[in-house]
């Protein structure tokens, strides 16, 4: 059996129980946590009570092996209400998805370390990508792992990582130049050489960690660096981008369609000139296209997804996603705004949390304008000729 | 090893916003509001908590859901799977798709002692539909076993069945030998979230569906008739009380109240 969208009973399930669970008991404090800039660690143990976090995990790391569209499905139904719980949640587990495709020896070392407490919501990892003065040009990184001995010796700085500075996060994937190329390097939280800045100060998503990390002198052994020497390092570095891509364009159609929802019955309550506002055409316009946009993102991200699960490749699908999903998200915040009026400017409507919290979308993971030229790549654009 | 069968219904989500509710008054039916899935009772859902509490105490339980509706009706019973209980029976009959109360316990009665041997029968104390509260106990009479209705506590042990009944002025305590019937109320508590792993198992879950010849019984007429379906209109005015100071304005206001013979 199956929805109009085509979703499976298994995910129909698991969207309404994150729906139910984020309405009941997520949304209740995602005012205040923003606010106050607070991570509530009790919440998010809950969410691994429920196999959230270890949804993509196969079962035998205590996950539940779902595909790419259930989790995507769950990230959405959260992010209506507090994304930036979600994006702690998808962030979190990048570090035991990609450790969970590692070396045997790796898994043997990392599986009742890393990975299982990942799967119950009792850790989480963060992903060390961007330096000072690499963002988009990833190939401009200058953080260098050195091998000596059976050890790497890492030096250099990351900034903006989301996750590192939480009390529970167990270790940093950091992308790192070696002698052999690229390759992600496991550095575990407290390793000496490893630290910190204070959390840094942001527009919005302000219940989630973000800082800047540095590295000196950090050792790690050998086993670290993720896929081993020599084998698919680059295949995980890209596939891993794909992937998120996905989650990312699923939490702003989670936004969208809470800033539509949020609008409409406004529209529908809000008198002035004596009737609703949402008899303006005006504001059915703004309406209309949000409603549109979130249909349409919903089946680009659908049709992605169901190309990740297939085992297609799905670069393109992934960027236009990216892509489509976060910048409609950023216009329906917009328009949930302007809809409001004064009163969504005021922090006592959500829409002007989800305003804040949007803006970030279109930068991270890859900015829109990156998205824009990997769909271009992948059309051809790059290769001349008919 | 308990057997325990939960009535679980499928009903139109409750949530869904008053001006989307509408009824066809000509065909005595209540119109699907667009876009909005259908979802399980409330009260049977806790229904289902409450047997998954015995079964937590005693893990060899095995946990019936029992459903009657349309082909949508198994989502329900998949849901209450995936909170945990074992096994789901669909009902699925288009003859008795329009059953009134008393029809549809006869149908869930013949579906239960083909079930049989069963401990304890729990339902909601009522489908949060149409309120009529009255299954769970006309399934007792038919099967001519006890009935405890409204609990807020559910105790099993040795073929004794303890509940903790929601009076208007307290509670009480009542007992009765298995097999029986219990409805529960609200005040048993929220039913527990389904979690992806049982979600992942429910799916795998085959749900046996059975029709109404498959009990071996005849087609149950309806006894009672709807004789019509509307939605009451309610007229609101709104009258503002003045007054120059506070008091003056309640006093106005209890007088204006006496007048409309509200206090
Ligand atoms: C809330 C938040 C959380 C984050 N979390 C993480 C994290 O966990 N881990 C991590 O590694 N990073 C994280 N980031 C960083 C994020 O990935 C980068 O900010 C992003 O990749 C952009 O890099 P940059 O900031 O250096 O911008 P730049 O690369 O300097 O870009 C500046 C502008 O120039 C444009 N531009 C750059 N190159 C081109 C080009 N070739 N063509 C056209 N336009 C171009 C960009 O699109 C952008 O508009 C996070 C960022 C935010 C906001």
């Amino acid at each position: 059996m199956s929805d109009a969208n085509g979703y499976t009973e298994a995910q129909l399930q698991i969207q309404r129980m994150v729906r139910e669970f984020s309405r009941k008991e997520v949304a209740p404090g995602a005012e205040e946590r923003d606010r106050e800039s607070r991570f509530d660690y009790e919440l998010y143990r809950r969410l691994g009570g429920l196999g959230l976090p270890g949804m993509l995990l196969p079962e035998q790391f205590a996950g539940s092996d779902t595909d790419a569209l259930s989790f995507c499905l769950a990230l959405e139904e959260m992010s209506r209400v507090d994304m930036s719980l979600a994006l702690t949640m998808w962030v979190g587990i990048q570090g035991a998805q990609s450790m969970a495709h590692g070396t045997d020896e790796q898994i043997a070392a990392w599986r009742g370390k890393y990975i299982e407490p990942t799967a119950r919501g009792e850790m989480v990892s963060a992903g060390a990508i961007t330096e000072p003065d690499a963002g988009s040009d990833t190939a401009a990184l200058k953080t260098r792992a050195v091998a000596d001995g059976d050890e790497w010796v890492i030096n250099g700085s990351k900034i903006f990582i989301s996750n590192a500075g939480l009390e529970h996060c167990g270790f940093a994937m950091v992308l790192c130049r070696t002698d052999e190329g690229y390759g992600i390097i496991i550095v575990p939280t407290g390793t000496p050489g490893y630290t910190m800045g204070p959390p840094l100060r942001k527009m919005g998503l302000r219940s989630s960690d973000t800082r800047e990390l540095s590295f000196d002198d950090c050792r790690v052994p050998a086993l670290n660096l993720l896929g081993g020497r020599g084998s698919g390092r680059e295949a995980i570095i890209t596939g891993g981008f794909y992937i998120t891509r996905l989650y990312l364009g699923s939490q702003a159609i989670g936004v969208a369609a809470e800033c539509l929802d949020l609008s409409l019955a406004y529209a529908k309550r809000r008198i002035a000139f004596k009737r609703p506002i949402a008899r303006f055409e005006y504001v059915q316009g703004m309406l209309v296209e949000m409603a549109l946009e979130v249909e349409l993102g919903r089946l680009l991200r659908d049709k992605a997804c169901r190309m990740h699960d297939a085992h297609q490749y799905y670069a393109k699908e992934a960027a236009m996603t990216k892509l489509f999903c976060t910048e409609m998200a950023k216009r329906a915040a917009d328009h949930a705004v302007q809809v409001f009026g004064g009163a969504g400017y005021m922090d006592e409507t959500p829409v002007s949390r989800y305003y804040r919290d949007i803006r970030a979308a279109t930068i991270a993971e890859g900015t829109s304008e990156v998205q824009k030229y990997i769909i271009a790549r992948e059309m051809g654009c790059f290769q001349d000729g008919g | 090893m308990p057997h325990i069968i939960c009535l679980a219904k499928q009903v139109p989500d409750p949530e869904t916003p008053a001006s989307q509710f509408r009824v066809d008054e000509a065909a005595k039916r209540v119109i699907p509001a667009p876009g909005i899935q259908p979802v399980p009772s409330q009260f049977d859902t806790i229904g289902v908590e409450g047997a998954l509490r015995i079964k937590d105490k005693i893990p060899d339980t095995t946990i019936t859901i029992l459903s009657l509706g349309p082909d949508s009706s198994r989502d329900t019973i998949k849901h209450c799977l995936a909170m945990g209980a074992d096994e789901g029976v669909h009902i699925n009959d288009p003859a008795v798709n329009e059953a009134d109360h008393w029809a549809t316990a006869e149908v869930l009665a013949a579906a239960i002692q083909k079930l049989a041997p069963y401990d304890l029968i729990i339902a909601g104390r009522q489908a949060v539909d149409w309120d009529m509260g009255v299954v769970g106990s006309t399934i007792a009479e038919i099967l001519g076993v006890p009935v405890i209705t409204i609990g807020k506590d559910v105790q099993y042990e040795n073929g004794v069945v303890r509940v903790e009944r929601v009076l208007m002025d307290g509670f009480e305590t009542v007992e009765a030998p298995t097999p029986c019937v219990v409805t529960v109320s609200n005040e048993l508590g929220e039913p527990r979230y389904p979690q992806l792993r049982q979600i992942m198992l429910a799916a795998r879950k085959e749900v046996k569906a059975w029709t109404v010849s498959d009990l071996g019984i005849p087609t149950p007429q309806n006894r009672t008739k709807l004789e019509a379906l509307f939605v009451p209109e309610t007229k609101v005015e709104t009258e503002f009380i003045d007054g120059d100071t506070p008091q003056e304005k309640a006093e106005k206001l209890a007088g204006r109240l006496r007048e409309a013979k509200l206090i």
